[in-house]
């Protein structure tokens, strides 16, 4: 179902649903949609959630496809306001807040480019991560985006989603090591 | 990096009834970009249209009440017994048959025509005599005047129904 299309393809497009060919969305939604659904699912575990908070950021992507001006790709502008509205969600429940400021509160150097060998072992670990180091870990080890690029994704500090990066995979060798141990 | 393939599990991918389903949900939220807003229809905006233009008819006739009523209570007290005598003539025409409207060639009898007439003249005189006054006018003379003429076709009216020249 996902389509890959290129960048000239996408600008193309969003020239002609600006133009009032709204049926040219459905290929955009088609070539982003599962990159979105399997993101959103690793902070969401109920199907119905994920597709409800889909929907919406494809709806809000929409309506503000006029302010829209390829600063970024359609896919990292999807994305933001997907976690813009899964921000809003945790704050209408009450959940935790999204960038926890005590644990951000200096800088850590750790080797970012450090690989991980991804395992079952690892999932579960990540599972068990907070939900912001989850969103950073993924936005820059399985997305690819740079520490620039989240920053702006989720209004926070470049040095600050470095941060939280190295927390994670602090977090993670940690409890890797532990579980080794205890086999 | 890792290999998105290899961290997305088979159960975070959607299936094609869930893609088709939330297509299908936000399909019809999309409003054509350039279509003319005056073949635009949302229904909430609709309703909100609605609710605004009645708030804003009834806002528009409760001014409207107010000032008429403060304007009418700084009148002064010539025009106020002026408009009284205006409306109670013109409530009492229409109650009955218009006596401006009987058939004067009927003709009951010759005291019946002199009445009409004497109605027909009353008129005259007071829409002359209102024609030179105009509504903030006070002169005391001229206002008493028409009060006396309102009196005059008042009691003739009276006395038309009494007689039978006009009914109820």
């Amino acid at each position: 179902m996902d389509i890959h299309i290129s960048e000239k393809t996408e600008s193309a497009l969003i020239v002609r649903i600006k133009n009032g060919d709204s049926q040219s969305y459905k290929i955009l939604y088609d070539s982003y949609v599962v990159f979105l659904f399997r993101f959103l699912k690793q902070f969401r575990k109920s199907d119905s959630d994920v597709k409800e908070l889909v929907q919406r950021a494809f709806i809000k992507a929409y309506e503000g496809l006029a302010s829209f001006n390829n600063r970024s790709s359609f896919k990292t502008w999807l994305f933001t306001i997907a976690l813009n509205e899964m921000r809003s969600d945790a704050r209408r429940n009450s959940i935790i807040p999204f960038v926890d400021a005590e644990e951000i509160d200096e800088y850590v150097t750790v080797d970012e480019e450090e690989a991980f060998m991804w395992n079952s072992t690892l999932r579960t670990l990540f599972e068990q991560l907070d939900e912001t180091k989850r969103i950073v870990f993924t936005l820059y080890e399985v997305e690819g985006y740079s520490h620039a690029e989240i920053a702006d994704m989720l209004s926070i500090g470049e040095s600050t989603s470095r941060t939280i990066l190295t927390r994670a995979k602090q977090h993670l060798r940690k409890q890797l090591k532990e579980t080794m141990r205890n086999i | 990096m890792i290999d998105p393939e290899q961290f997305y599990s088979k159960e975070d991918h959607p299936d094609s009834a869930a893609l088709k389903s939330i297509w299908k949900g936000m399909s019809s939220r999309l409003v054509q970009f350039n279509k003319s807003p005056l073949f635009f229809f949302d229904r909430r905006s609709f309703v909100y249209g609605m609710a605004a233009s009645f708030i804003l008819l009834f806002t528009i006739i409760g001014m409207y009440t107010t000032v008429k009523q403060i304007a009418e209570r700084s009148q002064p007290q010539e025009i106020k017994t002026d408009k009284a005598y205006q409306t109670a003539i013109q409530e009492f025409e229409n109650i009955v048959h218009s006596p401006k409207n009987e058939n004067v060639n009927s003709k009951k009898d010759d005291r019946s025509l002199q009445r009409k007439t004497r109605l027909t003249y009353l008129n005259g005189a007071i829409d002359e005599l209102k024609e030179g006054l105009n509504s903030h006018d006070l002169s005391p003379l001229k206002r008493q005047r028409l009060i006396e003429l309102y009196n005059l076709k008042l009691t003739l009216l009276q006395e038309m129904l009494q007689q039978g020249d006009i009914k109820l």
